[in-house]
């Protein structure tokens, strides 16, 4: 039965921490076209009250899912390249409850037939909260318990504002966007499973003539973490996400759902008592009928946090 | 009788050679990337698309250049238009066109351009499809004729 000694504490907030890492890589994607997020890195420990951290991040498009779950690979010369920089910090504003902030700096390099451009800017700003109603590893059989929520700001320029043809300068989806979600997550000894279901709102947008409404986005992540003797941490991730048809003029538009599969690993490796150092890999995995209408991501991410 | 022959025969003729001039200078762009792949192909391969607008009020086969099926990149769309009820070439059309992906919920920042050439053959031109992935060209026809028809193209 889990119990909260003081070593064994020590441990799962690596964990803990090793999985508020993980998450949010699942909730985000492309600047223009992703969904809302109400998990961001900057997760605080239970006995942490504040932390600031930033964590750079890379991925490869080498193709694309279509309308029927087909996987199609691009062509080599038109692969793009999504970087992106975030700036985030949490506050413990309760006991149980916290608010966290994350502003992303996106930059993008795309390429076709009739040239190259690479541009980029500040991307949409997140706000998150989260209240754990029960902490994890309390009870054997009641796991951790935490309601999520978010709100992503329309700060950063949508696709049809950007200044190049390649649209690598848009950073936003151009409107706001709300995140609601459950997270469950026990400890068993080093084991920390986490089992986390979101639901992403779109406000409509009225856009070149036409209003614009992308269905509601439903996301479960289910992600496995263990933590090592000197506090460092390894998690895998996976998240999958679906929505249905977008809506134009009020009409839906057929063969637009999207499905994502997300496969994430990630690491913790604690630098000094507040220090922490993170990095992951995502992966779409290009297999048919993992996901639709949906490009596919390789990429990589590290990141530094200060928590007191 | 013989008059009326010789009208209908230039009217098409006229319309081919439109829909080839249209063709010609789409395909003069591409002639740096793959000249032989675009120009070689498009003539056997016919229109990429037949359809009728969403009223049933006219008649459209369309044609993408320089490839067809079009590829990451801008692209022209030269589209043959003819009335559904008598099958005429429709001239005197407004069109507007703006490509739009809608599994992602946007458009482009390049606003497209369009000519209308004699014989119901009407070129749109910087056809921006930048990413990867399912695109609708979205067409809203007025003047002469009111109805809206979309093209789906889907880009590797």
């Amino acid at each position: 039965m889990p119990r909260c000694t003081s070593r064994f504490l020590e441990l799962a907030l690596g964990t803990l921490l090793a999985c508020a890492w993980l998450q949010p890589t699942a909730a985000r994607a492309q600047a223009c076209c992703a969904g809302a997020a109400a998990l961001t890195p900057g997760r605080l420990a239970p006995h942490e009250k504040a932390l600031v951290g930033l964590q750079l991040k890379a991925a490869l498009v080498l193709g694309t899912f279509d309308a029927r779950g087909r996987y199609v690979p691009a062509p080599v010369r038109d692969a793009e390249l999504d970087l992106e920089q975030d700036l985030f910090g949490a506050l413990r504003v309760t006991k149980r409850g916290q608010l966290a902030l994350l502003v992303p700096v996106l930059q993008a390099r795309r390429h076709d037939r009739n040239g190259s451009e690479f541009g980029g800017g500040v991307g949409d700003i997140n706000v998150s909260a989260r209240y754990d109603f029960y902490t994890a590893g309390r009870s054997m059989y009641l796991p951790g318990i935490a309601a999520l929520g978010g709100v992503t700001l329309p700060t950063g320029r949508p696709v049809e504002s950007a200044s190049g043809r390649l649209a690598t300068d848009a950073t936003g989806v151009g409107v706001v966007q709300g995140n609601l979600g459950v997270a469950l997550e026990q400890l068993y000894g080093r084991w920390l499973i986490d089992l986390t279901g979101l639901l992403a709102l779109r406000a409509t947008r009225h856009v070149l003539g036409q209003s614009a409404t992308l269905a509601p986005q439903w996301t479960v992540l289910a992600a496995l973490a263990y933590t090592f003797d000197n506090g460092a941490s390894l998690g895998l991730s996976a998240a999958y996400s679906v929505e249905g048809d977008a809506a134009l003029g009020g009409v839906s538009q057929s063969e637009s759902s999207r499905r994502r599969t997300l496969v994430t690993l990630s690491g913790l490796w604690p630098l000094a008592d507040h220090w922490h150092l993170q990095a992951h890999l995502l992966w779409d995995p290009p297999l048919s009928a993992l996901a639709t209408n949906q490009p596919q991501n390789t990429g990589l991410g590290a990141g530094v946090i200060r928590s007191w | 009788m013989t008059r009326a022959i010789r009208w209908v025969a230039t009217a098409a003729g006229l319309r081919s050679l439109w829909l080839a001039c249209g063709l010609v200078l789409a395909l003069a762009p591409a002639c740096g990337d793959s000249p032989s792949a675009s120009a070689a192909a498009l003539p056997d391969a016919g229109p990429e698309f037949t359809l009728e607008s969403d009223d049933k009020l006219l008649q459209l086969q369309a044609y993408s250049a320089p490839f067809q099926p079009p590829t990451r990149g801008l692209s022209t769309v030269t589209l043959d238009i003819t009335n559904a009820k008598t099958g005429a070439p429709q001239d005197g059309l407004v069109l507007d066109a703006v490509p739009w992906m809608p599994a992602h919920g946007h458009g482009t920042s390049v606003t497209t351009a369009v000519e209308a050439k004699a014989g119901g053959v009407y070129v749109v031109s910087r056809v921006n499809m930048f990413m990867g992935g399912k695109w609708d060209l979205r067409l809203g026809f007025s003047g002469a004729v009111t109805d809206r028809a979309t093209l789906h193209f889907s880009i590797p």
